[in-house]
């Protein structure tokens, strides 16, 4: 009687036309045939042992696969089965036992960053937002090009834990623009920070900087003119509005110019500007 | 800059390096050396980077063929490839180069730039040609028998016959929707089913890539914690550096296609820097193209809002006559394995990327008029009708709401008299794009399902699209085998 999960195993790759025999890989079957036979001939080596775990764990066979990392924990530096364990019993959901596998990798290798990246997942998803930070900074400080959007989920936490928090979050994303350039992505999110701390002038300040990316666009003038006017500074907002007003009479209509439009003539119709 | 003084400053700095002792750059008076690799990223107006794998350091670059004078030193790069970015070059010229400094450059090897931005080439049209899942040249059975042999090749040879005959310009933009080198998007296996295969292309004209699943390598599905499925082309990682190629006998250090391709990430060659390779931006002429990451950065929520905000201020900061999309996962397909309508639910979310893209994307195409988009995946070549604002699934799809009308209100062909207009007639906006899948430029798949409800044709043919982007129009043309037309668009302006 098959497991579960080889039915789900066996059912999906014929709804997908392939058979393990037929895939581009050697087939899991094959692949533990072949390990089997050189235990069976190497019965000491660890690394036989990891190889077969991340198989069986890769085909569904949990208690195999942990029997497997067990078994080379103890044949061997337990480090070189470490990763491996914390991704198994991530994949199981046994989230804190993972953890302390990555603990182990970590202690030991502080640099790999894979494991750093796994730690700071399972300590955002628990909760414990200054420990995923954490993680993530060194995730960060191993990266040439981390995803802008990471810098943004970890200013986020940081905004989260309390109002010293915003300060933290604003620094992250200028150590963030430092390393990756002045990506819009992140200055945006700042300009919200700013914002939400009453800080306009500082969120104008911001803006002032995403025109060197951004160009001189009718959405960055109208933006511009935006921030401004919650900085109480309504006649300097005027003339942004003006710029964006001229140049959309210039530019093809898109339903976004179109409201864009419409939205420069409420704000430019009280200043008697002919719209 | 002019070509005079460009020479003057080039040699200048080749002197003064030479007389700080650094490695001969002097002149180009070296053999040409044959690299392993050799191709050209982010062609624009005035600057060019050449790439290559091999011994040579250096290349000569000129626009005489046999007197090149412009030696240019390379750095090495991620993946052990040398990288020479050529700067302070005129718009629309045509520059030869060898690689190893020799003053003549092997027949073939030259590229042109890119015209001013906003103007067309002195031909009058960008000219694209895009391939989607063409990989399959290094796609091998587990007796390591060739599951497609020849196919890919066979596409090639039908685009390039079509412009033999048509006596068509050089091409502009070589565009890749990802799945480029099968199994799992190795090194080697980019080799073999992109560096060998289009050689003659990527010496002459600028590669434009978006990553697919299958750059992604190795990967396992779950049914919540259960691992069920694993193959290459099944992960669902969003971060690259979990790339594996299946292979416990090799270390993996990150994903291939982000060591082998420099993008840009600045906004080097036009549009928004990204801060990230992953997705970028770039204008040529009188075209602005974005390629979107619905592999990796799609699958993270807070990477792909920040993804959508960035494609946010990039479409607004552009003005190109026309503007075209591409990433690989396809909002409407019914292509085999890949139907848009089950995305969500299919393979424990193999495929929700084709869901977030439609479902999140969609809205900002039409807002921000984009023209075209261009997607792979599923094997087969789907052409949808002029849409805005479909969001749904197939069933949903309503040609009042969602499709231009032809005079008789039925959804427009974009062919001869139904041609489409970038301003629609009926909303006076530039508010509606054409999705095409075309992903067979590899290999070909049937449609299980028929067609989806928004597609005005769906072929399970292998070919490519040619796209010719004038000042007033625009057409795009699935080119098959042969070199034939099967199916084309037009859009006017």
């Amino acid at each position: 009687m098959l497991s579960l999960a080889k039915r789900w195993f066996v059912l999906f790759s014929v709804l997908l036309g392939l058979s393990p025999a037929a895939g581009a890989h050697p087939s899991h079957e094959q692949q533990l045939s072949l390990l089997n036979l050189q235990i069976a001939q190497f019965p000491d080596q660890q690394r036989l042992y990891i190889e077969r775990g991340i198989a069986y764990s890769s085909d569904g066979e949990l208690d195999p696969a942990l029997a497997d990392f067990n078994r080379a924990e103890t044949l061997g530096d337990p480090l070189l089965v470490a990763f491996d364990l914390g991704v198994l019993y991530y994949r199981m959901g046994e989230l804190q036992r993972a953890r302390r596998y990555f603990d182990t990798t970590l202690n030991q290798l502080p640099d790999h960053s894979r494991s750093l990246e796994y730690r700071a997942r399972i300590a955002r998803d628990v909760g414990d937002y200054p420990a995923a930070v954490a993680d993530f900074r060194a995730f960060f400080a191993l990266r040439e090009r981390p995803n802008p959007g990471h810098y943004i989920s970890t200013a986020a936490m940081l905004a989260e834990m309390d109002l010293e928090g915003v300060d933290a979050a604003l620094a992250l994303l200028d150590e963030g623009m430092v390393k990756l350039g002045q990506v819009p992505q992140l200055q945006r999110y700042a300009i919200e920070l700013e914002r939400w701390q009453g800080n306009y002038d500082g969120a104008v300040e911001r803006q002032q900087r995403l025109v060197a990316v951004l160009g001189d666009s009718p959405q960055w003038n109208w933006q511009m003119g935006q921030l401004l006017t919650e900085a109480g500074r309504k006649p300097q907002a005027v003339k942004y509005y003006r710029s964006a007003h001229q140049q959309l009479r210039n530019l093809r209509r898109t339903p976004a110019r179109i409201e864009l439009m419409q939205q420069l003539k409420v704000q430019l119709k009280p200043v008697g500007v002919d719209t | 800059m002019s070509h005079r003084r460009l020479l003057l400053i080039s040699s200048l700095l080749a002197l003064l390096v030479a007389c700080n002792g650094s490695d001969d750059i002097a002149g180009c008076n070296n053999i040409n050396m044959m690299p392993e690799r050799l191709f050209l990223q982010q062609v624009s107006a005035d600057r060019a980077i050449i790439k290559w794998r091999g011994a040579a350091e250096v290349v000569c670059v000129g626009t005489s063929p046999d007197a090149l004078d412009i030696p240019v030193a390379a750095t090495v790069t991620e993946g052990n490839h040398w990288e020479a970015e050529v700067i302070g070059l005129e718009a629309q010229t045509l520059y030869y180069y060898s690689v190893g400094g020799a003053a003549s450059a092997p027949a073939g090897q030259w590229f042109r730039t890119a015209p001013e931005p906003g103007s067309v080439p002195a031909s009058g049209k960008v000219t694209l040609w895009i391939v989607g899942d063409s990989g399959t040249a290094t796609e091998l059975d587990s007796e390591g028998v060739p599951e497609h042999p020849g196919e890919a090749e066979a596409v090639m040879q039908g685009f390039l016959s079509y412009q033999q005959a048509t006596g068509a310009q050089p091409l502009d933009l070589f565009v890749m929707l990802g799945d480029n080198a099968y199994e799992v998007g190795s090194d080697s296996n980019y080799q073999g089913a992109v560096f060998d295969l289009y050689a003659e292309i990527l010496n002459k004209a600028a590669v434009w890539p978006t990553i697919g699943n299958h750059e992604m390598g190795y990967g396992t599905l779950y049914n919540g914690d259960t691992p069920v499925y694993s193959s290459g082309g099944v992960s669902t990682a969003s971060d690259p550096a979990s790339y594996s190629d299946g292979d416990d006998t090799t270390v993996d250090s990150g994903l291939p296609y982000l060591d082998i391709f420099s993008l840009p990430t600045q906004g080097e060659a036009g549009g928004v820097a990204s801060g990230t390779e992953q997705y970028y931006s770039l204008d040529y002429g009188n075209v602005h193209m974005v390629s979107l990451d619905s592999q990796l950065t799609a699958r993270d929520d807070t990477a792909r809002a920040a993804m959508k905000q960035w494609l946010i201020d990039d479409l607004s900061s552009n003005s190109a006559d026309w503007t075209i999309v591409i990433f690989h996962h396809p909002p409407y397909s019914k292509g085999k394995n890949h139907d848009s309508d089950e995305a969500e639910t299919f393979l424990f979310g193999l495929d929700i990327p084709q869901f977030y893209m439609r479902d999140e994307f969609i809205t900002v195409f039409d807002e921000y008029g984009v023209d075209l988009v261009y997607s792979g995946h599923a094997h087969s070549y789907e052409r949808s009708y002029y849409l805005t604002n479909h969001t749904g699934k197939s069933d949903t799809f309503d040609p009042l709401q969602h499709a231009e009308l032809n005079s008789s209100n039925q959804p427009a062909s974009g062919q001869g008299g139904e041609s489409y207009s970038q301003i629609s007639v009926g909303s006076g906006a530039d508010d509606k794009a054409v999705y095409t899948v075309a992903g067979s430029s590899g290999k070909a798949d049937a449609f299980p399902g028929g067609q989806h409800a928004a597609h005005y044709i769906g072929l399970a043919v292998l070919g490519s699209v040619l796209v010719d982007a004038s000042a007033s129009e625009l057409t795009a043309r699935f080119i098959d085998v042969n070199g034939d037309v099967l199916d084309y668009l037009t859009i006017n302006r």
